[in-house]
């Protein structure tokens, strides 16, 4: 009688599994490529800022934060970050800072140059655009950018730390 | 790397690669892929051949120089 309420374990051949995986990360390429194809020829055809592209920003976004959240918490990313320690000169944390730092920079350069170009008269007042919209872009921008970044990158070495103290006491 | 102790010893017990996979719970490919060394199995699946052939890791899975 009780057999009917248990369930039989599943038997799972390892390498079918791994197969399959496999293909699965195939298809989300699959998907990536047809949400880019989309998103080009949404562009080409509606040109931009129409906010023809939301759903695939969305997707392709989406995709991105949920690999990022799930690979911080089950402890992958800070295993990658230490095996990148191991044999790189520069440390990931420094690398990370740099990182922000560029790509703040870039962005507060693309942003003064936007202004500079769009709603300046003359060069010296595009000189002068370009130097105030770029310097506040960066006092916006990297502490936001550095509370994102540097909070990944703590929040996974704590789970990372967390895992390998788990580890010790067995 | 083709693995002929594996081979034989599934011979010796009297199986064809349809009877194995069914002790062991995989696909009939998967004896097959192992054994011409095309698939690498993990720890818990060679454990899992070696029981169901009565024989040790090292008899099967390990590789003499």
């Amino acid at each position: 009688m009780m057999n009917i309420f248990k369930r039989k374990k599943m038997i799972t051949d390892e390498r079918v599994e791994n197969v399959r995986n496999k293909i699965y990360k195939e298809m989300y390429h699959v998907i990536l490529a047809i949400c880019l194809v989309s998103a080009l020829f949404k562009l080409y055809k509606y040109g931009a800022g129409s906010g023809e592209l939301y759903l695939e920003l969305v997707i392709i976004v989406a995709g991105g934060l949920y690999y990022l959240a799930r690979s911080i918490f089950l402890g992958v990313f800070w295993d990658e970050v230490e095996m990148h320690d191991r044999t790189s000169k520069t440390p990931m944390s420094r690398k990370t800072i740099f990182g922000t730092v560029a790509l703040a920079l870039i962005i507060a350069i693309f942003m003064g140059v936007n202004s500079a170009v769009s709603y300046a008269d003359s060069s010296s007042q595009g000189i002068w655009y370009f130097v105030l919209v770029s310097f506040v872009s960066v006092m916006i921008y990297l502490p936001i950018l550095l509370l994102f970044f540097g909070g990944i990158y703590l929040l996974a070495k704590k789970i990372g730390m967390k895992n390998s103290e788990d580890n010790k006491k067995l | 790397m083709k693995n002929i102790k594996l081979k034989l010893a599934r011979v010796e017990k009297d199986l064809s690669q349809d009877e194995l996979s069914k002790i062991v719970g995989v696909s009939r490919q998967t004896i097959g892929l192992i054994e011409s060394g095309k698939y690498n199995p993990s720890l818990s699946l060679c454990v899992g051949i070696c029981k169901a052939l009565s024989r040790t890791l090292d008899d099967l899975f390990w590789e003499e120089d």
